[in-house]
């Protein structure tokens, strides 16, 4: 087409007649030919492409004779030709981001090429930071990721979600539930955990739900068996062209994890050892003893109470008044949390191989210790091998990649020991001479009536131990130039051991607990086999690949528990066999997976890139009937840059793609077997009989959920792609919700999962900004940019006032709107916290809502962020780098006082300093209510008013210095040494915190919680 | 060669999978589950899902397995808790519609009705079981249906009257008036006693005289005191029961004052009761402890007092604890059976319904077989139907002091709950005499309303 079109314009103009041609080759640095160059002459009409050989003949004239070369991924050529000889152009490989490898599902790509909504976290990123959770360097790097921490504990999970809620039920009862998490692919293998918690016990790190915790999501992270050292690539996959080829699990985003492969060339050994320090950041200061008695002595006066020694069941009861010494003083929350976490990492690698064979092999060890006294610690010891082969004729390849992690978290066991700085100030001592526990003071006990000794806490020793084990073998053939076959087959496996004890030493005599042990197993299983078939070939002017594959998938969870209780020797507790009475259970589920896919996508002149992809899936956790979607998508992309008139007349502008993508996916997120009724036996017989009991309300018609995703992106490279932008819009619509939706208890079960009509939009813009600011041979300034504005909302729910969402939910609002009372400051003549009610008026009894109706709640905002993103600058000067990364985000969120005031601030506990500022006397302008002991309405049920009200949230941005890594490069030093590189390094994790949030950390938003830690560490990294 | 192979094994497995889609994702259940169809289709799986309801009854603490003992003790004028946390809110009849132990009770209590409605409709819909079998299963179903919602609106009023299995309808129930519940509950009872036989499986299974006896108890609750007399005189003169000699008898295995007892299940739990009331050893804290009011009711030379009594020394100080039953572990001592109904409390009903229709020589008669248990001499109320109601009124207290909430649920029928609460309990309000609905189910079911005072 295009030299029937050059020839015509030729004969078109006659001035051609005078030209003279020129003929030449262009290739690479390596003299490799380049296909599809255009070369064209400056400040014409004239152009030509390179065949196959990399050769091309132009015309030029006298007057216009400089030649221009340009073509994808490398940077644009000039010269003036000597007409004598044959041209000989050699292009270098531009080293723009947008040709970096991305990968994609089944197959790789480059951003330049892809039309669908990839973000990719590289190595180097990962490396930069002193973490050792992958999901935590996730965090603010991704546009349309919110990565949260869910306690500043080692091994603590993190929860992870892709533009927004897309399910119902987010929360109920003021208790979020699993988010919509992303699917989770390792290296092809689908993680068998995915995001879950491994641990089925309570322990520091996973205290429960409950308001005065207030940490829902804890627990202990799957991916702790990942170390992120070994990964090569992260790779975030959202709209519908990126995901739709994973159906019914793509529907809330992919993540890709890739690991890293060895590299031709000579065998390197490289090192990187690190050690550092955690420490805990701000933190809400509490009363002193002074000030707690202070308001102890207030209470019991406001309540006309005189305190006594006796009625402990009573709120007059007080020894820290009457019994304790009174001028005792112990900072608590110094003594637990003030302490020093330390760090250690130790990575190595030895990587090699030929032309036909590459290879890594990499050992890993990880040690972060608790900020709690005592000897607790998270240790890891990874081993990663990865081999590739091929022939020599490159048509036969096979890949193996295998990681195997064992990790191993000793952690306290109460997770009690979060709020043990709630204890008296001048509480007694705790331990004697011989470091035995105290159990009681003055002849009075502990724990009646009064605090508990926390060391206690500290003895119930808790831990996980994980092994995991995950293979993918890929064995592929290419049987002509354009036909390969490949099959993939995968195994992931996480197997682990929890034990939790509660030793006669860490048991308060006085209330004759029997020493027990819990231990329990978690078992999770996948494998998988994907055999594929890919067809390239240049059709026209552009080249076409079809992908066609299958996939089976088998997943297994099984769980056991066994209690044992009467220990007589606290030696002994950590076996079963030394227990006298055990009992014991267990739990196991399959799921069955198997699709057939297909992906068509066709580039035509490097400029029109079109893509389609279609899954069948079937699923074993749908009835009969209903166990088959069909899942598909299609996306087009436009490379506007490559435009003759727009690279002949906006020059700067070296790249443009404009892309959209429309499809559906789906999500079976539910738990199996819910389609059937079904009847298990009794854990006891009952006489000698065993009986059965139902399990479940069952829907058999369950079917898929589907999320509609719709994306618009525009991007844009400046200045030979020094500035690339991209920015997307997107619209997600989930419908046919399939949740599991709240009953009353009235109907047997607190849950049945069924499909409900109900839509939720997810809406919103991201941007990322990467620029080259300063490029010189000496100095280099890079920033990357990236920021999200999301907007989520209910679109329709039918029936929503009889359902049992009609207080939780309103159409056109986020699903995250918090519904409570409209705080209005403590009444000046009462002392008592008020509240307006829907007429305006204050009162201090508000009206509950019921039925329908919203009662004097009003809506107080959303927990959804309204933005965030992250800033990136690397600055290189000769041998130094510094980065420093800031992750920021706009949210509302739970503060302090909601946590403050679950208890009655004014009984024997301790609570934060800042609650002085209380109501005194009649005419007081205050923040908090007059003290009170006792269980009367301003003890009660005000403060259950004031924990609903507005008053319990607020503002809880900020903005993270997450990362800060200075390095240095000591080349210099080694140039006659047998060390290729040495590098030393410093790095700074979560270093300080800009934000007016009322509490501890804004990203755990937990009074009694850990916050993230501020990490410090020293390092070395050297290649051999 | 390679080449083929894999070209071979791909196609094969392309093909494959596209062609058996279906049988690729057949999962089997879990190991140990099976569906209903199977559970009802013949005589010994539909009485293994009856045995599962008592079972499930014995297994976990709640509403028939020690909490109402525990919870409507607090609440009355019995026990007071020591250990901190919400157990208070019973003892301060201050709970709050979030507390736990009362949504244990609500959820507790409807989760076992849901597997008697499914028992019912398994049973009712089942091919495999003949005539008979079918009334005995219903039967014993029926019954322990009306007992879960005897407790259920005594402790919350009005409560939605959930009869069938079907979600659909069943969760958008409103509350049902009381009337309506104890009509139901007298048409189970009855139906129960029309089918069931005299004994099933000794005293710890649903029979007839089970259902005789609730019935009793039930109209003396609405009222009907002629019924009551008529149901329990039935109960008393069959003469399978007799009082047992002395106190400490009473709650044995062998007891042949049992009704209805529920036998330990877990292989280290006795009863519950034991397991929450009686301390380790004597220099142990109780979890809960007697009230002095209850404590000094009973006179010096009751029996009851040093039989069902037991006392801690700790520091000094000295804490009474429940002591019906004295094995918390099985490890320690002979298994006691959970008694739910006795004979002694057909003698109370009887004697207060005789009470009531102004038979007070024959309440007298009835009061002092108790009275003689616990060797107190005889009590003559010189024919004043005040003056007996109060003595049986006493004797309910004492001989059924920290049992199944006798105390809770008798003030409240007998409306005197105001008038002795106000005595002991300083911030004692009217409306305390109903729990909470559970702050959960008002948010999920829109037509529930909250009781008044929360």
């Amino acid at each position: 087409m295009k030299h029937i079109i050059y020839t015509i314009i030729t004969v078109l103009f006659p001035a051609m007649i005078y030209c003279q041609t020129v003929t030449g080759i262009v290739t690479d640095s390596t003299k490799t030919p380049i296909e599809n160059v255009t070369v064209a002459v400056k400040g014409t009409k004239q152009k030509t492409l390179t065949n196959a050989a990399g050769r091309f003949s132009i015309k030029i004239t006298p007057s216009n004779k400089v030649l221009q070369f340009f073509a994808t991924g490398y940077y644009t050529l000039e010269m003036t030709p000597n007409l004598q000889k044959t041209i000989h152009a050699v292009l270098r490989q531009s080293v723009s981001s947008l040709d970096e490898v991305q990968v994609i599902a089944y197959g790789t790509t480059t951003q330049r090429y892809n039309v669908g909504s990839v973000s990719k976290i590289t190595a180097k990123e990962i490396e930069r930071q002193p973490i050792s959770n992958p999901l935590a360097a996730l965090q603010g790097r991704v546009p349309g990721l919110v990565v949260t921490a869910s306690s500043g504990l080692p091994g603590s999970s993190f929860t992870a979600q892709i533009r927004g809620q897309n399910t119902l039920a987010s929360k109920i009862n003021g208790l979020p539930l699993p988010i919509d998490n992303p699917l989770f692919v390792i290296d092809g293998v689908p993680y068998a955990p995915q995001n879950v918690n491994i641990n089925q016990m309570h322990s520091v790190g996973s205290p429960g739900a409950g308001m005065q915790l207030n940490n829902n999501y804890g627990g202990s992270s799957p991916f702790n068996s990942i170390n992120p050292s070994d990964i090569e690539s992260i790779e975030v996959l959202r709209d519908a062209d990126a995901t739709a080829i994973y159906g019914s699990r793509g529907g809330n985003g992919v993540i890709l994890i890739t690991t890293k492969r060895g590299q031709a060339g000579k065998t390197d050994f490289s090192l990187n050892v690190s050690n550092g320090a955690s420490l805990i950041g701000k933190t809400m200061p509490m009363m002193n003893t002074r000030e707690y008695l202070t308001m102890r002595r207030e209470a019991m006066q406001n309540d006309g109470i005189t305190p006594n020694l006796t009625t402990f069941w009573d709120p007059s009861y007080a020894p820290d008044l009457l019994a304790f010494d009174t001028t005792k003083y112990t900072d608590w929350k110094d003594y637990f949390l003030g302490n020093t976490a330390h760090n250690t990492m130790i990575n190595s690698a030895l990587s090699g191989g030929n032309a036909n064979t590459t290879f890594r092999i990499a050992a890993g060890y990880n040690r972060n210790t608790y900020i709690y006294p005592g000897d607790f610690a998270e240790n890891r010891a990874s081993f990663a091998i990865n081999l590739h082969h091929n022939s020599t004729n490159k048509k036969f390849n096979i890949d193996f990649s295998s990681s195997f992690a064992y990790d191993k978290n000793n952690s306290p066991g109460s997770p009690n020991l979060l709020k043990a700085y709630q204890l008296e100030p001048n509480f007694p001592d705790l331990v004697d001479k011989n470091n035995n526990l105290i159990w009681s003071y003055k002849g009075l006990s502990f724990n009646l009536g009064m605090g508990d000794n926390p060391i206690a806490y500290l003895r119930k020793n808790y831990y996980l131990q994980s092994n995991m084990l995950n293979s993918n073998l890929q064995v592929s053939y290419k049987i002509k130039n354009d036909l390969s076959f490949r099959t993939s087959l995968g195994y992931n496996t996480l197997l682990s051991k929890e034990y939790s004890g509660s030793p006669s030493a860490a048991l308060n005599p006085f209330q004759g607990l029997t020493p027990s042990a819990d231990f329990g197993t978690n078992n999770f299983m996948t494998w998988i086999i994907e055999p594929q078939a890919e067809y390239k070939k240049k059709i026209a002017a552009g080249v076409l690949n079809i992908l066609a594959g299958s996939s089976i998938q088998y997943n297994t969870n099984a769980t056991t528990r066994m209690i044992g209780t009467g220990y007589t020797n606290d030696d002994l507790i950590e076996s079963i066999n030394a227990a006298p009475y055990v009992s014991a259970g267990d739990k196991y589920s399959e799921y069955r997976y198997a699709a057939i896919f297909g992906r068509i996508n066709y580039i035509y002149q490097n400029k029109y890139i079109i893509n389609l992809n279609g899954r069948r899936d079937g699923s074993s956790r749908f009835g009969p009937g209903k166990q088959f979607g069909n899942f598909g998508s299609i996306g087009a992309g436009w490379l506007f840059a490559e435009e003759r008139y727009i690279k002949e007349n906006l020059s700067w502008l070296s790249y443009g793609k404009l892309r959209a993508s429309y499809g559906l996916t789906g999500g079976d997120g539910i738990g199996d077997y819910q389609y059937i009724s079904r009847w298990a036996t009794t854990p006891y017989p009952y006489g000698n009989k065993i009986g059965y009991l139902p399990q479940n309300l069952y829907n058999p018609l369950l079917v898929w959920a589907s999320t509609k995703k719709t994306e618009l992106g525009l991007e844009l490279g400046f200045l030979q792609d020094k500035i690339l932008l991209s920015t997307s819009f997107f619209r997600d619509i989930s419908g046919n919700q399939l949740i599991s939706y709240y009953l009353p208890s009235q109907t047997g079960f607190g849950s049945v999962t069924e499909n409900w009509d109900a839509d939720v939009q997810n809406t919103g813009l991201e941007f990322t900004v990467q620029s080259q600011n300063i490029r010189k041979k000496d100095f280099r300034w890079s920033t990357s940019f990236n920021l999200s504005i999301p907007k989520n909302k209910l679109r329709s729910f039918p029936g929503l006032e009889t359902s049992s969402y009609a207080l939780t939910y309103k159409v056109g609002l986020p699903l995250n709107t918090i519904f409570g009372f409209d705080y209005a400051g403590v009444n000046p003549q009462t002392g008592l916290f008020q509240f307006r009610t829907k007429d305006g008026e204050l009162t201090s009894t508000p009206t509950h809502p019921s039925g329908t109706d919203f009662g004097d709640y009003i809506k107080i905002g959303s927990t959804s962020p309204k933005f965030y993103g992250g800033l990136q600058n690397s600055f290189t000067y000769k041998g130094i780098q510094l980065d420093i990364f800031l992750e920021f985000k706009k949210q509302m969120g739970i503060n302090y006082l909601q946590q403050a005031y679950s208890g009655i601030p004014g009984q024997e506990f301790n609570v934060p300093k800042a609650l002085l500022g209380r109501w005194q006397k009649p005419g007081d302008i205050s923040d908090f209510q007059k003290f009170t002991a006792s269980y009367g309405d301003a003890g009660r049920t005000i403060l259950e008013y004031y924990i609903v009200s507005s008053a319990g949230y607020s503002d809880a941005s900020y903005i993270r210095f997450k990362t800060i890594n200075l390095s240095y490069d000591l080349n210099k030093l080694i140039r006659h040494t047998a060390l290729k590189s040495l590098r030393i390094y410093g790095a700074a994790q979560n270093l300080f915190t800009i934000t007016n949030y009322l509490g501890n950390d804004p990203e755990t938003q937990s009074l009694y919680g850990v916050p993230v830690l501020k990490t410090f560490v020293l390092g070395l990294q050297l290649t051999l | 060669m390679k080449k083929y192979l894999i070209v071979f094994l791909s196609s094969i497995l392309i093909v494959a999978i596209a062609s058996s889609c279906k049988k690729l994702i057949k999962i089997g259940l879990p190991k140990d589950e099976l569906t209903s169809e199977i559970v009802f289709a013949d005589s010994a799986d539909a009485n293994a899902a009856l045995v599962g309801i008592y079972e499930n009854m014995t297994e976990g603490f709640n509403l028939a397995a020690g909490t109402t003992t525990i919870d409507a003790g607090m609440s009355a004028d019995e026990l007071y808790p020591t250990a901190t946390g919400d157990d208070i809110q019973f003892y301060n009849n201050a709970v709050l519609p979030k507390n736990n132990s009362v949504s244990g009770l609500w959820a507790g209590a409807y989760s076992y009705i849901y597997n008697r409605n499914a028992c019912i409709e398994g049973v009712e819909n089942s091919s495999g079981l003949t005539q008979e079998q079918k009334e005995k299963f219903l039967g014993e179903a029926r019954c322990l249906r009306a007992f879960m919602y005897f407790y259920l609106v005594n402790f919350f009023g009005p409560v939605p009257l959930v009869i069938t299995t079907d979600y659909h309808q069943t969760r958008i129930l409103p509350r049902t008036p009381a009337s309506e519940i104890y009509a139901q509950v007298i048409e189970d009872l009855k139906y129960a006693k029309s089918v069931l036989p005299l004994s099933i499986a000794g005293n710890v299974r649903i029979n007839k005289d089970v259902a005789t006896a609730l019935l009793a108890r039930v109209y003396l609750f609405t009222g009907d005191y002629k019924d009551a007399k008529t149901e329990a005189t039935e109960i008393i003169e069959s003469s399978r029961y007799s009082l047992a000699t002395t106190p400490n008898d009473v709650f044995l295995p062998q007891s042949k004052e049992t009704i209805w007892a529920l036998l330990p299940v877990s292989p280290y739990v006795g009863t519950w009761e034991a397991f929450y009331f009686v301390p380790s050893s004597s220099s142990v804290i109780p979890d809960y402890v007697v009230s002095n009011t209850l404590f000094n009711t009973f006179t010096g030379n009751d029996l009851r007092k040093s039989q069902w009594m037991g006392i801690s020394t700790v520091n000094g100080s000295q804490y009474p604890y429940p002591y019906k039953y004295k094995t918390p572990t099985i490890y320690d001592g002979t298994p006691e059976n959970y008694v739910i109904l006795r004979l002694a409390e057909q003698y109370l009903i009887r004697a207060e319904a005789e009470a009531n229709l102004n038979d007070i020589s024959d309440a007298e008669a009835d009061i002092n077989k108790i009275r003689l248990r616990a060797g107190l001499p005889p009590f003559s109320a010189e024919n004043n139907q005040t003056v007996m109601l109060s003595e049986i009124e006493t004797q309910w207290q004492l001989e059924f002091a920290f049992e199944w909430g006798h105390r809770w649920l008798n003030l409240k029928r007998t409306g005197r709950i105001n008038e002795v609460l106000k005595a002991s309990k300083a911030d004692w309000k009217p409306e305390a005499a109903l729990y909470p609905i559970p702050e959960t189910e008002i948010k999920r079911n829109p037509f529930l309303k909250q009781n008044d005072g929360y």
